[in-house]
């Protein structure tokens, strides 16, 4: 599945950041994932399971730890802040395409103010560790 | 430590598998960047090479029309698998956005193509040929810093204008260090191509192109797609 590539991303991202810290063994690798690409938090955790057996062996016996994030947007048009649930709504479809590709929500959502899609995400929008950690 | 992004960690793995990767660019609009960029990835898979190629002007996306990519969508296998369309392993953003125009600034470009990049499964190929929007901008810098084994490719068309940005755009990869594996004379109504530096071939104005976009059958009749293939002959043997 699409959450393959990403995970296999954190595990790659986290074994060399763990050797650049000087961490022998990583005991948990924080995550965060935004509510806006909506990345499936439970197939992760079991993608991770497999994957850190194929990476350094500071990796093998790391958990994956998932916190999520609320998306957030502000317009730059008129500034105004909202979120997934002050905005536009999404179809099925359409979510699916942001899941993909988080940048097509300028595609799909707008200002609920001004009706501008030329916003910045502020928050939420996709992956990113956290916290790595474990032992020196 | 927080908030390390670690999309930038796969993008080397993604592209493991691929022996040259060409970035077709050049400094205007409208001279058939994505026309070239399409007609080369099919001339290299027509010639039995395991050609990809990935339309990386998101705000422009044009090569699933040029291609006729249809209803093709990436199917999800570790990631995305590219579809493929006439022989080519195809990425576009317009698998995503449909029929709607795409509005992003730079950070949002980069952010896609970084996004593309980490999750796109282009295994084995001989070749990938990714389509540039026009100048250096935030998606060409991206490319060239997430993929420095790039290659360009620059099209130019026989105008003033074409001869002299192309001149600099030379000039300014030679001092950046980017290797650039050659320039192609598209539009070329003379039937004869202007000399110029790394000129690997001249591309005729081809009257019919129009009728042939949209259908990859009509477009291996065209001009153009001859043209390209001896470029793509060239192309190979330089890089």
């Amino acid at each position: 599945m699409h959450e393959w590539a990403l995970v296999d991303s954190i595990a790659s991202a986290a074994q060399e950041e763990a050797a650049r810290n000087g961490l022998k063994k990583v005991s948990s690798v924080v995550i965060v994932l935004g509510e806006l690409q909506n990345i499936d938090a439970k197939a992760s955790v079991e993608i991770f399971r497999d994957i850190r057996l194929l990476k350094k062996e500071s990796l093998h016996g790391a958990k994956l730890v998932v916190k999520t994030e609320k998306a957030a947007f502000r317009c730059r048009a008129c500034g105004k802040d909202f979120t997934m649930r002050t905005g536009r709504k999404m179809n099925h479809e359409q979510s699916e395409a942001v899941h993909f590709l988080p940048e097509m929500a300028h595609v799909f959502l707008q200002c609920p103010k001004c009706a501008s899609r030329d916003f910045e995400i502020t928050k939420g929008r996709g992956v990113y560790i956290g916290e790595l950690r474990g032992n020196k | 430590m927080t908030g390390l992004d670690p999309r930038g960690f796969a993008v080397s793995a993604r592209l493991a598998g691929v022996k040259n990767i060409i970035a077709v660019t050049g400094w205007k609009g409208g001279i058939g960047k994505s026309s070239v960029s399409c007609a080369l990835a099919l001339a290299l898979a027509d010639t039995g090479y395991k050609t990809g190629l990935l339309d990386a002007d998101f705000t422009g996306a044009s090569c699933n029309i040029i291609l006729g990519a249809g209803k093709a969508f990436p199917e999800e296998i570790e990631g995305l698998e590219p579809p493929l369309v006439s022989g080519i392993k195809f990425m576009s953003a317009s698998f995503f956005a449909g029929e709607n125009a795409v509005a992003l600034r730079g950070a949002d470009i980069s952010n896609a193509l970084l996004e593309l990049l980490c999750v796109t499964q282009w295994r084995e190929l001989d070749c990938l040929i990714i389509d540039l929007p026009p100048g250096i901008g935030d998606t060409s810098l991206e490319l060239l810093r997430l993929v420095p084994q790039s290659k360009l490719l620059v099209v130019k068309t026989p105008s003033v204008l074409s001869e002299e940005t192309v001149r600099r755009s030379l000039e300014l990869f030679r001092s950046m260090e980017i290797p650039v594996a050659g320039v192609v004379e598209n539009m070329v109504r003379s039937g004869k191509a202007h000399k110029g530096e790394k000129l690997l071939g001249a591309i005729p104005f081809d009257a019919g192109y129009e009728e042939a976009i949209g259908f990859p059958e009509k477009i291996r009749k065209t001009a153009l797609f001859k043209a390209a293939s001896a470029v793509a002959r060239k192309l190979f043997a330089t890089v």
